[in-house]
């Protein structure tokens, strides 16, 4: 939602809710209404003891998330959120890092806004990896016969610089309301933390966005089928790696396995820090695309927000 | 000739916001499921914060029609998910039916019978077995897994 806009109180007849109809649909519709107040009044009041951070409560995540995406105010959203993390922040290294609604809210949102991006970017890197027979591993103590740590490490770290440079080189597919939400974390960051502004873009891309679908990609669409042990190993070691670069950390003594990959890190640092500065401060070229298969219909909406802000104003809202 | 009336006021029309009823569900189950904790919230918030007193009162009363409404909410989203797939199932028969009938006849698909008839049927089955469907959003890994 375009900054400064003002929205008129949302009513129970605002909403279409699939499925439902009469009472059942006035009654949902009051409670959608009331959580889409403009002041987002009874959300405030829901984050105050981070309710529904544990695991099994997810869904209700998801449902408020797609709930503020229909309404077109999902920028709005994600905005409340990071101003409330930010201002609760003592100490800029604990920024975003505890398990909190507002986290939760951001990966909730950069996932449900970017499922066609990582489905484009990148499921055929992970595709890459996963059907890979050399190994990646680089913990002695978990080695197989004949395999040599030098040689993986060469491996892991040739697939995580074509995963960065794959990133890199797409990121104009990047979906324009997940833009919109690093330059809303870059600038509300940079007023209290500027140190960390950037860090913080990284970690909204990287931390709650890329390396969860690498790591756990039957959850994200990026693969149908859930990968074999040997095959998580792989990706998990890509993903701890991407998550490093993003935090420009080195590995240390917690994991002195990892040091091989510290060049990678010292090497991509530059073009990370360019990435991100590119996602805080301008953005991606908008693109609506649509496509028929001829066994589904698959609607591809590259920017959902940014065209659901504009259909909300014609008086149409989309999930 | 001109003519003078009032100025016409053109009113904009409503935002229309489609949501998928598991949503609602969904959430409405994580609210009652929290329901104690969020009213210990909201006494607070009434407390201290006048303007939000309507807001504590309209999510109460919602709260209590919701208590009421879902368990037929429920039900009859199951009668209706079950009348689907039993005319779902009634189609495929069909055609299976008519395909057989027609090869036990020697005959070529739908030559035996209408064909736009056929057609209808095969088209009936696809619009259930393939409808569009509201994406839902996979579930996101915990963040402690990311601890490790």
């Amino acid at each position: 939602m375009a900054d400064g806009l003002v929205l008129s109180e949302p009513r129970a007849g605002d909403f279409i809710i699939y499925g439902l109809s009469g009472t059942d649909l006035e009654h949902f519709g009051r409670l959608l209404a009331l959580l889409n107040q403009p002041d987002f009044g009874l959300f405030s009041a829901l984050c105050e003891r981070d309710l529904w951070v544990e695991g099994k409560s997810q869904s209700a995540i998801e449902s408020i998330v797609s709930v503020f995406i229909a309404s077109g105010r999902g920028q709005e959203l994600v905005q409340r959120v990071i101003r409330r993390e930010v201002s609760l922040t003592e100490q800029e290294t604990t920024l975003f890092r505890s398990v909190s609604t507002a986290t939760q809210v951001l990966s909730t949102f950069a996932k449900q806004v970017g499922t066609q991006y990582l489905r484009q970017v990148i499921r055929p890197l992970v595709l890459t990896i996963v059907s890979g027979s050399w190994s990646f591993e680089v913990d002695p103590d978990k080695l197989e016969e004949g395999e040599q740590v030098m040689v993986n490490t060469l491996h892991l770290v040739r697939s995580c610089e074509d995963m960065l440079q794959h990133i890199v080189a797409t990121i104009d597919q990047c979906p324009r309301s997940l833009w919109r939400a690093c330059k809303s974390m870059f600038e509300i960051v940079n007023e209290k933390f500027p140190s960390s502004a950037l860090k913080s873009v990284g970690g909204l891309f990287f931390l709650r966005f890329v390396c969860p679908a690498i790591m756990v990609p039957e959850t994200s669409g990026v693969l149908d089928s859930t990968p074999t042990p040997q095959q998580r190993r792989k990706l998990v070691l890509v993903s701890k790696s991407l998550q490093s670069l993003s935090n420009a950390v080195e590995f240390g003594a917690k994991e002195p396995y990892m040091m091989g990959v510290n060049k990678f890190i010292r090497n991509g640092t530059p073009q990370m820090q360019t990435l991100q500065q590119r996602l805080a401060v301008s953005l991606s070229p908008l693109s609506l695309s649509f496509s028929l298969s001829s066994r589904e219909l698959d609607w591809i909406f590259d920017d959902d927000d940014e065209i659901a802000d504009s259909l909300s104003l014609s008086g149409i809202g989309i999930v | 000739m001109d003519q003078e009336g009032p100025p016409t006021t053109v009113e904009e029309p409503a935002p229309s916001f489609i949501v998928d009823a598991d949503s609602c569900f969904t959430l409405h189950a994580a609210l009652r499921k929290e329901m104690e904790k969020i009213n210990e919230i909201l006494e607070v918030v009434q407390e201290e914060t006048k303007p939000s007193y309507a807001l504590v009162e309209e999510f109460k009363t919602v709260m209590d029609l919701l208590g009421d409404a879902r368990e037929a909410t429920m039900s009859s989203q199951m009668r209706a998910s079950t009348g689907t797939n039993a005319v779902r199932s009634l189609c495929v028969s069909l055609c299976v039916s008519f395909f057989w009938m027609d090869r036990l006849n020697g005959m070529e698909l739908g030559s035996g019978r209408n064909p736009t008839c056929l057609q209808e049927w095969l088209r009936l089955c696809l619009h259930l077995r393939w409808r569009p469907r509201m994406p839902k959003a996979p579930r996101a890994p915990s963040d402690r897994a990311w601890a490790s």
